[in-house]
């Protein structure tokens, strides 16, 4: 999915005695947004925006390591310890060493003489690395002007980890003209270092910049740029996005709680799953967060859930919290939003006037085995497009506006608006702002994106959904054993009932699966679940069961024990020859008769 | 060549009763070869060789030992005396001689149908020998007779073509009876008619014209090319009746050009040969036309096919050749059809030879002067090897009838395969391999003009290896034919040629083509004649030329001793001029050709330079337009030569600047570069156009020019600089603008132009890189008042060293400047790159000590650069004041980097201690150095150290910690909360009043004997 951009110039942070300027360029493609302020405190913002930066660049998939120069190594060194091995032969061990001896003042003088050509190599890949930095980065942040606040929001490069810094005017001593909307900024590897010389002694102004529009008319060049953004990208984003929008379990922490869950997992590093955080949360009782596989228990004696109901939730690629350790020291409160196992939660630091809150999918590789989300992106309930457009048409006028208030003013029930709220947010044109529990308009691209299909990873994610929006699905058995949970159901579609049931592993990962469909027989695992197990998941996690009646059909062939036919030998199927087959072989007998003599 | 050793061995069992002889034989000094012969006793014996090439003699003995080893076990035993005698080929019968051969035939042929041999064989046999003798019997199996072998009109063709070469006016009646009968078929009409003009001559022929078509009829001043076409568009129409006035034409012009005497005759034998090489009268196509088309080639070939009989009766080796290599190379018509007719050349051939027939020469010399190199085809292997011309069957009968390294595919193959072991890159062997060696022998004259002849490489090889042995011959052969043999005629010819002159005595002529020849040999036999005839030179100056341009480096050598040797008179060094000239003029562009040029020029400019200066102005453009580069750099020197004596004409300064060949373009421009500076310093466009020209020779001549009248005269200088980095903003040639950047960086150097800032800015901000060296470069000669600090910062982490070095020269210049502006001095020392940040550290310190204050220090400890950090690090210790402590310490306190923050909490507890507001400006510093997760050990521990002093040591100091600790206190650091609940318990006790979450409950005493122990 290509992004287009247009910066008058670049982004940059100039410093004068006393004082700092953040200016940002915003996008001249989008409708003029604008905004210009002087920061109170820069701290915290400073903090904020690194913390930002630490989103963007986050990357904490697993990267192999590159083991080609070993091997090349070893391959060579594979000769050497072979002959060693045989030191028998002596005289060949001597010639060896003698040999080695030789070479090594030799290869030493080779490194001596080389060692600058590597050095001016490596400087040089260094230059590109640092030049070329901005294709780290997926998609330009996004800054939003609103009536009430200014908020940043990126996503990182592993498509799992959502930053929004929120900052209300109330950080500002001076506020310029303002136009509200949504814009791409530009920004740079460069900026992040600029960002870090901020200080509270000197007067930090920040500039979304208009000039750019004037320069616009101008003629002047400007800068295009084209972001080719993967759609799994896109479809994480507002995945996370969209489940903001949920019905969520509410956590208040003390900074210091989350300060305690990063040292144990700085101080710990795990060989083996499952690498999950365990909320335990009992009502009135102070939040017990339980690190795995090491089954650590950070106590949080200042943070009592106020919850009514107990329960434990669970949820995974936990290092991405490490990037809120540079907002502990300034941080008020952390207020978490839990989904519920497996699912996203999200971690709203609370920094004066400043807010960050960090979304987290329910696992950092958004692999088929962990995923399978796609029903964060259903509709809540049908809503006729002339409401959806009237609620967004009214949210446009006011920005933000909770769903009550919106239902006032348009005279439509609360859930109606609600659902219509939630689709524009799937459609990334709004979002959900947690800190306030306000819907805000936010279009993330300049063109409207194509939520419709950016919903499914696969057609086998649509089908399952059909499932569970039209069909039945029962579960019968949720056993765990070993850290491992077997669900057993049947699915009810379309007139036929399939059995399925999956084993998912401690890091709630799909290991193993069964289903009496066709497509299961045919592939397993292969290429992903099916459908059925699809739905059986999804039902599971969201607590679904209907009543089957009829009992599944039986398997036509079972893949892994199936009858076999009794095969009795037979003679070798005669070939078919053809003629020029026949006459080839027939020359090439008398070629060697003839010539054999 | 001598038999070293030889075996004779016989077997006998039952009815087999052979012989099988070997033995050794030294071809060449350390050559032998391993032969055998085998056949029945008394029979005649087949030859063979078990080594195609020579090999050692121990190798030749092995083979000739394993050979015997294998006959013996096989059951041969070696033979008596008596059995050797009985078995010699001095037994077997000699040959019957021709004549009795002819008698017998003649004999045979009058037993008429009763002989015991085929009739039409015979009659063949005879039309061979041409016996005129047999014409009665001929003409009366012509009248009536018949042979079961062959069909009756098969057999009346044998004898009429019999008769076509011994008949006499007796057979006209009977062959004009076949020819004028409707009801013959076409072929036989056709033999007829070529019958009757054979046996008719010139009078018969001419009635043969008159029935050809008129439009093919050629008459005086016609044009050959025109009939030819004419012909291919009759046959294209009409075919059958083409056919019929092509075979007429044929037959009606001699069977030899040299005996044609009129030009009819020639034409008409010119329209029929060339045709014979290119008609295409239809092409074959699929489709409904296709049979109508076959229909056509059938006629065609059949044409081929009459003209082909024809070529042979008539002993026609020219069209022979042609025919035989138009089947060879058709790729139309049938393979059937085209392989009978590459079969029959060849059988055509073995039957002359056979017969001793000196039209075997004709023949096979024709046909083999019809091949060239360019007929070689891609060596192919499989289960043989097929070499570049095993495809041509009557060719490798010609030239390997007796070879022992190729042989005929198979019976009824046209195609020759390589034999026992020979690879196709394998050297031949010495020995000759050609049919018929005797019938060659007796033609030498075929073997000279086949080996001075442009023909294929192994007809060449065939020829010098046969023509080796004719040494009467050679030695009768005129020294003209010879000097052409040496110089023109391929190697291997040279070789013989050359053997056939060294035996004679040297003349001029042979001296000539010897030292073109190209031969060693041939070289060192001239200069011996040369050194033994020291005024030879003199006479024969052309030898000398030709000796200073020999393609030999020892030659040249050799000349340029000689001529230095000789003192040469102006008319004879105008002579050696003109001589060389007309040589290396005619010198092909070879990669070879320049290194005797320049040898023969330098040897000219040193002993002939007044009469080279002296040649004419179109000889010198002659040689400038030459393609040889060294050709072209003689005329360019020559010109070179004048323009110091004078001047030259622009048209000739034109042609030398714009010649193809760069070391001539060099020349013209250091013909311009001659120009004295003080005529050139009026002509600045000129020199700007120099620099900037496309022609980099010219460029490169002219840049000691430019160098020198900018140092003799800057103010010309400057204006050409200035033009010079203007044209850097716009599009040049390439390689120019790196040029005109070389030239400001060192000829222009001291005459760069003044620019304003908005100028060279723009310089250094475009786009080629050129443009920002140049930039650079203005930019160390500017006032730095017309830079802001911030750009000149700016400028310092530009990409292009130059721009960075001029940043330098201004930052140097505006030091002032810098000095009370603290940022701009640290946003230097941040500089991207290790040469400005060494520079701006050097600068920093180049400042005196009061100059660097404290803002500046934190500035530089500001950066996030390592390095930069290190750097305000040393400073703050070299600089340290203790009076600025506090506003270091506040300033440095909120840098996020935990270097910056351990440098903070070192200098709490000298510089803070008891100092209120200082700790309340420091408490975020220390609650973000207590949050650092799992680092920071040694800060934290300070901080913890600090803070618990200071809240012990006032009420109030305690009030402003006690949030800090309370908060940090839910840390799971073991060390660190222990510390943090001791400050706090710490507190608590000093000061109750102070609110910490925590108290302290006294502890119950235990007595021993209430613990029961």
């Amino acid at each position: 999915m290509e992004f287009e951009h247009r910066y008058a110039g670049a982004s940059q942070v100039s410093e004068a005695a006393g004082k700092s300027a953040l200016s940002f360029v915003p996008d001249l493609l989008r409708p003029p947004t604008f905004f210009r302020g002087a920061l109170t405190d820069a701290l915290p913002f400073r903090e904020a925006m690194s913390a930002l930066h630490d989103v963007v660049v986050s990357d904490l998939r697993f990267q192999p390591k590159d083991r080609s120069k070993y091997l090349a190594w070893r391959a060579q060194q594979e000769a050497v310890d072979l002959v060693g091995v045989a030191r028998d032969r002596l005289e060949t061990a001597r010639e060896i060493e003698r040999l080695q001896a030789e070479l090594t003042p030799l290869e030493s003088h080779i490194r001596t003489a080389r060692a600058p050509f590597y050095q001016a190599r490596t400087r040089y890949w260094k230059y590109l690395f640092e030049r070329d930095r901005e294709l780290w980065f997926k998609l330009d942040p996004v800054i939003t002007v609103h009536p009430d606040q200014i908020f940043f929001e990126c996503f990182s490069r592993d498509e799992s980890s959502y930053g929004r810094l929120a900052a209300s005017y109330e950080a500002f001593d001076e506020l310029g003209e303002r136009a509200c909307g949504t814009t791409n900024v530009d920004y740079s590897d460069g900026l992040y270092g600029e960002f870090q010389k901020l200080r509270s002694y000197k007067r930090t102004s920040l500039d979304v910049d208009p000039s750019g529009f004037s320069v616009a008319t101008a003629g002047e060049a400007h800068r295009e740029v084209k972001i080719d953004v993967p759609e799994s990208w896109v479809r994480g984003f507002l995945q996370v996005s969209s489940a903001m929008t949920l019905t969520t379990t509410v956590v208040d922490l003390h900074p210091m709680d989350i300060h305690n869950v990063c040292l144990v997992l700085r101080r710990n590093k795990e060989l083996v799953g499952p690498r999950s955080l365990r909320y335990r949360l009992r009502p009135g009782e102070p939040v017990v967060i339980v690190v795995e596989p090491w089954n650590i228990e950070v106590r949080c004696p200042r943070s009592i859930y106020r919850g009514d109901k107990a329960q434990e939730i669970r949820v995974w690629g936990r290092r991405r919290l490490h990037i809120l350790e540079r907002l502990l020291p300034r941080a008020e409160s952390v207020r978490v939003f839990l989904l519920g196992t497996g699912q996203p939660s999200f971690y709203v630091v609370k920094l004066g006037a400043l807010s960050f809150t960090l979304g987290l999918s329910g696992w950092t590789k958004n692999d088929w085995s962990a995923s399978g989300n796609f029903d964060l992106m259903a509709a809540r309930e049908d809503v006729d497009d002339n409401t959806r457009q009237r609620v967004f048409a009214r949210l446009g006028e006011v920005w933000f506006s909770t769903a009550a208030a919106l239902a006032k003013d348009l005279g439509l029930s609360e859930p109606l608006v609600a659902s219509s709220l939630g689709g524009w947010v799937q459609a990334g044109r709004a979002i959900y702002d947690l800190e306030n529990g306000v819907y805000r308009k936010r279009e993330l691209s300049r063109e409207p994106l194509p939520a419709a299909a950016l919903r499914f990873t696969s057609p086998r994610e649509e089908e399952a959904a059909r499932i569970l929006h039209q069909g039945k699905v029962a579960i019968d058995e949720v056993t765990t054993s070993d850290g491992h949970t077997k669900i057993a159901g049947r699915i009810q579609y379309k007139g036929r009932v399939r059995a399925a049931s999956l084993v998912l592993d401690a890091d709630r990962r799909l290991v193993e699966g069964d289903c009496t469909c066709d497509y299961f027989i045919r592939n397993r695992l292969h290429r992903g679940p099916c459908d059925h197990l699809l739905a059986l998941r999804a039902a599971e996690r969201r607590g679904i069961s209907d009543l089957i009646e009829s009992s599944p059909e039986p398997r036509k062939l079972r893949s892994s024990t199936s009858p076999r036919k009794l095969v009795l030998p037979q003679a070798a199927p005669r070939q078919q020859v053809s003629f020029w087959e026949w006459l080839l072989v027939v020359w090439k007998r008398l070629i060697q008769a003839f010539f054999g003599r | 060549m001598r038999i070293v050793d030889q075996a004779r061995l016989g077997f006998r069992e039952g009815t087999s009763d052979k012989v099988y002889e070997l033995d050794i034989v030294e071809v060449a000094d350390g050559q032998y070869v391993v032969n055998f012969r085998f056949g029945r006793r008394r029979g005649s014996l087949r030859d063979g060789t078990k080594t195609p090439l020579p090999v050692s003699l121990e190798r030749a003995r092995a083979v000739y030992t394993a050979l015997v080893a294998e006959k013996t076990n096989a059951g041969y035993k070696p033979l008596s005396a008596e059995d050797v005698a009985a078995a010699s080929p001095s037994v077997i019968e000699p040959r019957p001689s021709a004549a009795r051969r002819e008698r017998e035939l003649i004999e045979e042929l009058g037993r008429g149908h009763r002989s015991e041999q085929p009739l039409h064989l015979l009659v063949r046999k005879v039309g061979e020998r041409g016996l005129h003798e047999a014409e009665p019997f001929l003409l009366e199996l012509l009248a009536g007779s018949h042979e079961a072998r062959v069909k009756p009109e098969v057999l009346r063709h044998f004898i009429v073509a019999a008769l076509a070469r011994c008949g006499s006016s007796r057979a006209v009646p009977a062959l004009e009876a076949i020819f004028e009968d409707g009801k013959q078929p076409r072929h036989l009409r056709d033999i007829g008619l070529l019958a009757l003009t054979v046996i008719g001559g010139a009078e018969s022929r001419q009635k043969a014209r008159a029935r050809v078509l008129a439009r093919l009829r050629p008459t005086p001043g016609g044009e050959l090319g025109a009939y030819v076409r004419a012909a291919e568009e009759l046959l294209e129409k009409d075919p059958e009746q083409a056919r019929a006035a092509i075979f007429e034409l044929y037959v009606s012009a001699p069977s030899c050009l040299d005996a044609a005497d009129t030009e009819e005759d020639r034409l008409a034998r010119g329209i029929v040969l060339g045709l014979a090489r290119i008609a295409r009268s239809v092409s074959v196509e699929h489709g409904p036309l296709a049979r109508a088309n076959w229909a056509k080639l059938k006629v065609e070939f059949g044409l081929l096919r009459s003209l082909n009989w024809a070529a042979e009766i008539r002993r026609d080796a020219e069209l022979f050749a042609v025919l035989t290599r138009r089947f060879e190379t058709e790729r139309r018509g049938t393979r059937d059809t085209k392989n009978y007719f590459r079969r029959r050349a060849a059988r055509t051939l073995r039957r002359l030879g056979s017969i001793e027939s000196p039209d075997y020469v004709e023949f096979a010399s024709a046909l083999a002067l019809s091949y060239a190199d360019s007929d070689a085809e891609p060596v192919r292997d499989g289960f043989a090897n097929w070499d570049a011309f095993a495809r041509y069957h009557a060719l490798n009968f010609i030239l390997y009838g007796n070879s022992p390294r190729y042989e005929r595919a198979g019976h009824r193959r046209a195609t020759w395969r390589c034999s026992h072991g020979y690879v196709p890159s394998a050297p031949p062997p010495p020995n000759r391999e050609e049919s018929f060696p005797a019938l060659w022998d007796q033609a030498p004259e075929a073997l000279w003009r086949l080996g001075v002849s442009d023909a294929a490489n192994p007809v060449i090889h065939f020829a010098t290896r046969a023509l080796r042995e004719q040494t009467e011959f050679l030695s009768r052969v005129e020294d003209v034919k010879l000097a052409q043999a040496l110089s023109h005629a391929r190697r291997l010819m040279r070789l013989v040629a050359f053997e056939a002159a060294r035996v004679r005595a040297p003349n001029l002529l042979l001296a000539r083509a010897a030292l073109l020849s190209g031969l060693d040999e041939a070289d060192s036999w001239v200069l011996h004649w040369v050194e033994s005839s020291p005024t030879i030179l003199t006479e024969h100056v052309e030898l000398l030329a030709l000796m200073i341009t020999s393609p030999s480096e020892r030659v040249r050598a050799a000349g340029g001793g000689f001529a230095s040797g000789l003192s040469l008179s102006e008319d004879l060094a105008r002579e050696l001029v003109s001589s060389t000239i007309a040589l290396l003029m005619s010198l092909p562009n070879e990669t070879s050709a320049d290194e005797r040029v320049q040898s023969a020029a330098s040897l000219l400019l040193r002993h002939a330079a007044a009469a080279l200066d002296a040649l004419g102005i179109e000889v010198v453009k002659d040689l400038l337009a030459h393609a040889v580069s060294g050709v072209a750099v003689l005329g360019a020197e020559i010109l070179l030569r004048r323009a110091r004596t004078g001047t030259l004409g622009d048209h000739l300064l034109d042609a030398l600047l714009e010649s193809s060949h760069a070391s001539v373009r060099s020349i013209g421009a250091r013909v311009v570069a001659d120009t004295p500076p003080a005529l050139m310093k009026d002509e600045p466009e000129l020199l700007v156009h120099l620099a900037l020209s496309s022609n980099v020779e010219l460029r490169g001549g002219t840049r000691g020019l430019l160098g020198e009248v900018a140092r003799l005269y800057p103010g010309v200088g400057a204006r050409v600089a200035s033009e010079l980095v203007d044209s850097l903003l716009t599009r040049q040639a390439e390689g120019v603008p790196a040029h005109v950047v070389s030239l400001l960086r060192h000829e222009l150097k001291g005459c760069l132009p003044k620019r304003d800032a908005v100028n060279v800015l723009s310089l250094v901000g475009a786009l080629s890189p050129h443009a920002r060296e140049a930039g650079g470069l203005l930019l160390g000669a500017m006032s730095p008042d017309e830079f802001e600090l911030e750009q000149i910062v700016r400028l310092a982490g530009h990409e292009i060293l130059l721009v960075r070095q001029g940043a330098w020269a201004l930052a140097l210049a505006a030091k002032d400047r810098f000095r009370v502006a603290p940022i701009a001095l640290a946003r230097l020392c941040d500089a991207r790159w290790d040469d400005s940040r060494a520079f701006a550290f050097e600068f920093v310190r180049s400042f005196a000590r009061e100059d660097v204050v404290p803002d500046t220090v934190i500035a530089i400890c500001d950066s996030i650069e390592p390095q930069v950090q290190r750097f305000g690090q040393t400073l703050l210790l070299e600089y340290w004041r203790e009076q600025d402590a506090p506003r270091y310490l506040v300033r440095l306190s909120e840098h996020p980097s935990a270097n910056i923050q351990l440098l903070v909490s070192g200098l709490l507890d000298r510089h803070a201690r008891g100092n209120l507001v200082l700790l309340e400006q420091l408490l975020p510093c220390f609650r973000s150095i207590l949050s650092r997760v799992n680092q920071g050990a040694v800060a934290k521990e300070r901080v913890l150290a600090f803070v618990r002093s200071e809240a012990t040591a006032s009420a109030e100091a305690a009030a402003l910690v006690a949030p800090l600790l309370e908060r940090q206190s839910l840390t799971r650091a073991i060390s660190h909360k222990g510390s943090l609940i001791a400050a706090m318990v710490a507190i608590n006790e000093q000061y109750p009043e102070v609110p910490v979450p925590i108290s302290s409950a006294p502890v119950s005493l235990h007595s021993r004997s209430r613990r029961g122990i």
